[in-house]
């Protein structure tokens, strides 16, 4: 994706919500409304002057900018969607669902995929997730989700 | 005098200075781990130092406080993690020293200038803290509206290169920090039907996101092995980081009593401390556009600050009463648990207590020179040699149980995905998680004195009392300049660069 798209779509998106926002705001008891009237408006102001710019930009022909460095793309991809799904599994088991993440991005982002690279990463996830679970759930007393 | 000697010698004590070495050692640690703030260290020892002598008990916790102030700049500096939201501006600076090889500097300027600022403290604390109590009074709604203000201007000064997108990150940092319960009426706002948006945003999950996940989607980017492809450790850094201290006393006096005056000020605490000793040290150097690319500076400014701001936090909880801030009350707590009172009786009836926790933790900040000389900083530099690939996934566990313990929620880890992945895409269309981050911090602040001072000025039947108060006035206008002043340096620069460019073309023809 070309990042000046990006500028303008991310540029719609912050108007969006800060339009809703405005509109929620209104809504506010006085005198509790004069702060955050004030800075929504400015940021929907400055929001706008950054849109307006970004148009402009895109509407000049100029040479695509590519948004992460060519070759990164599927990586920072697969991550951001491991650790979405993470978040979305660990109340499972966190010591099982954590171990696994670890294993499998340790492996995704290993530079050769080898026996000894597959063993390193188990040994270090293990230690990592016995770690978290003895620091944060025994000695801190965090109830990790499914643990307990 | 003599009290002062006594003291020192019971803080010496062979007994109490392992223990000072153990808690600031523990603090440090505790403090470098993201997610983890010095209330948590502080309140996790809480039960462990009921039971003991008064005097160590408060010196534990006094030391723990000290370590963690210091501790919370090596995830800064390495990571571009700030452990806490104090511990924010070192990452201006100290991140990019990392990127340049010079982490092992930068680690040296935030040690030599934590156990300045923390001794520095401590110091006025020692001797001055009945008649600077009573100055903290002088501060209502209005001084401290406009000294978040100043903090904020921050913002324009780290966006020179674009200063639309700057404010714009400021302001949507303010925005998010609106969700939530009303601090007037105490009604939902902005929750949009959202029962788990009554809560609000929680501060350090949403930084966690921006300035540690982002941070690894940004590091994936590039195919190195390590996060810094060179490391130095030269053994002239710290002769140098002392010759620039020498060379610099200017900030490091500035950010010192920058420190201790907004650490006497309840409430203020060390976000703010820090955010506007590193905008005056940068408005006042002769070079502002070296900072937030690397300058040492900005590394003292933020971390003689932060660690000056402890003893100065302390002094209105000693003297009246009334904790600074969160760590200061849990502190106040245990001080009343040994059944000792704030104010004249505990420098009256209990002063060789109150001296001798004062010099404990005068031990404890010096300590902290040996302690992350030898200890913290080598341990610390070490996650620099982990390959990327088992650093990044290992920062994400890390930030993600980090940002759970805060609340025991997962809603916390969903938080700080989403500020993980929205500060990505943001940073790459020139919207940095600096400026978000500070609006995130210091808008709650703005908005809770401004809402006080709203009240008072409509008591009064005007709203000029907002501004129109000595110090109120003092601040206001110190706003004005440093929003200026980069603004008038950006034109002047650029000015400069049109003469220049014009100049060459003239030479050309």
């Amino acid at each position: 994706m070309d990042r000046k798209l990006l500028d303008v779509v991310l540029c719609g998106l912050l108007l969006a919500g800060l339009t809703g926002f405005l509109l929620n705001a209104v809504a506010i008891r006085p005198p509790a409304h004069v702060y955050p009237l004030t800075v929504i408006i400015i940021t929907l102001l400055l929001t706008g002057v950054a849109c307006i710019r970004g148009v402009r930009t895109l509407w000049r022909k100029r040479p695509a900018i590519p948004l992460v460095t060519p070759g990164s793309g599927r990586i920072i991809a697969l991550v951001m969607v491991a650790l979405i799904a993470y978040g979305a599994l660990v109340s499972v088991h966190y010591v099982v669902v954590t171990f696994l993440f670890l294993v499998g991005l340790y492996q995704l982002l290993a530079e050769k995929r080898t026996i000894t690279n597959l063993l390193v990463s188990i040994v270090v996830a293990a230690v990592v997730t016995a770690f978290i679970y003895f620091s944060f759930g025994s000695w801190l007393h965090v109830p990790l989700p499914g643990t307990s | 005098m003599e009290l002062f000697l006594a003291s020192l010698t019971q803080a010496l004590d062979p007994v109490v200075l392992l223990l000072i070495v153990l808690a600031t050692a523990l603090g440090a640690i505790i403090g470098a781990l993201p997610g983890f703030s010095s209330v948590m260290a502080i309140s996790l020892l809480l039960p462990v130092v009921y039971p003991m002598d008064p005097l160590l008990g408060l010196i534990l916790l006094g030391s723990i406080y000290m370590g963690a102030m210091y501790g919370d700049a090596n995830a800064a500096i390495l990571l571009n993690i700030p452990g806490t939201a104090s511990a924010l501006p070192t990452t201006f600076d100290g991140f990019p020293m990392t990127l340049q090889g010079r982490a092992y500097e930068a680690l040296l300027a935030a040690l030599c200038g934590s156990v300045f600022g923390g001794a520095f403290g401590v110091l006025v604390l020692m001797l001055s803290f009945s008649w600077l109590a009573k100055l903290s009074l002088l501060f209502g709604p209005q001084e401290y509206f406009w000294l978040t203000r100043l903090g904020l201007t921050t913002i324009a000064a780290l966006s020179s290169d674009n200063v639309i997108k700057g404010l714009l990150g400021g302001g949507l940092g303010m925005c998010i920090s609106l969700i939530g319960l009303d601090p007037y009426w105490g009604n939902p706002r902005l929750t949009f039907g959202q029962p788990s948006l009554v809560a609000g945003v929680n501060l350090i999950p949403a930084l966690l996101g921006l300035f540690c996940v982002a941070q690894v989607f940004i590091s994936l980017e590039d195919r190195s092995r390590y996060i810094a492809t060179t490391y130095e450790r030269r053994s002239s850094a710290l002769k140098i980081i002392f010759q620039t201290m020498l060379r610099r006393w200017d900030v490091m006096l500035r950010s010192s009593f920058i420190g201790v005056f907004i650490g006497i000020l309840p409430g203020a605490g060390g976000p703010i401390a820090s955010t506007i000793s590193y905008n005056e040290t940068r408005r006042w150097d002769r070079q502002p556009e070296r900072y937030g690319k690397g300058a040492v500076e900005g590394v003292f400014a933020s971390e003689v600050a932060n660690n000056s701001m402890v003893g100065g936090s302390l002094i209105p909880m000693m003297a009246l009463g009334i904790p600074g801030n969160v760590n200061a009350a849990v502190i106040l707590g245990a001080l009343l648990s040994f059944g000792l009172k704030p104010g004249t009786d505990l420098m009256n009836q209990s002063s060789g207590i109150a001296y001798a926790f004062m010099a404990g933790l005068l031990v404890s900040s010096l300590v902290l020179a040996p302690l992350g000389y030898f200890v913290i900083i080598r341990l610390a530099t070490l996650i620099l040699k982990i390959p990327k690939s088992l650093l990044a996934p290992t920062i994400l566990v890390f930030a993600s149980v980090g940002a759970y313990s805060i609340t025991n929620s997962l809603y916390a880890v969903v938080i700080m995905i989403t500020f993980g992945v929205a500060g990505f895409f943001l940073r790459k269309v020139g919207i940095e998680a600096a400026p978000i981050g500070l609006g995130l911090i210091l808008g709650p602040i703005a908005e809770r004195e401004f809402t006080s001072s709203l009240l008072i000025a409509q008591a009064n039947g005007s709203l000029l009392s907002i501004v129109w108060r000595p110090i109120s006035a003092v601040l206001a206008l110190l706003c004005l300049i440093s929003i200026l002043t980069p603004l008038w340096t950006a034109r002047k620069n650029k000015k400069a660069a049109a003469a220049a460019a014009s100049g060459a073309l003239a030479d050309g023809s």
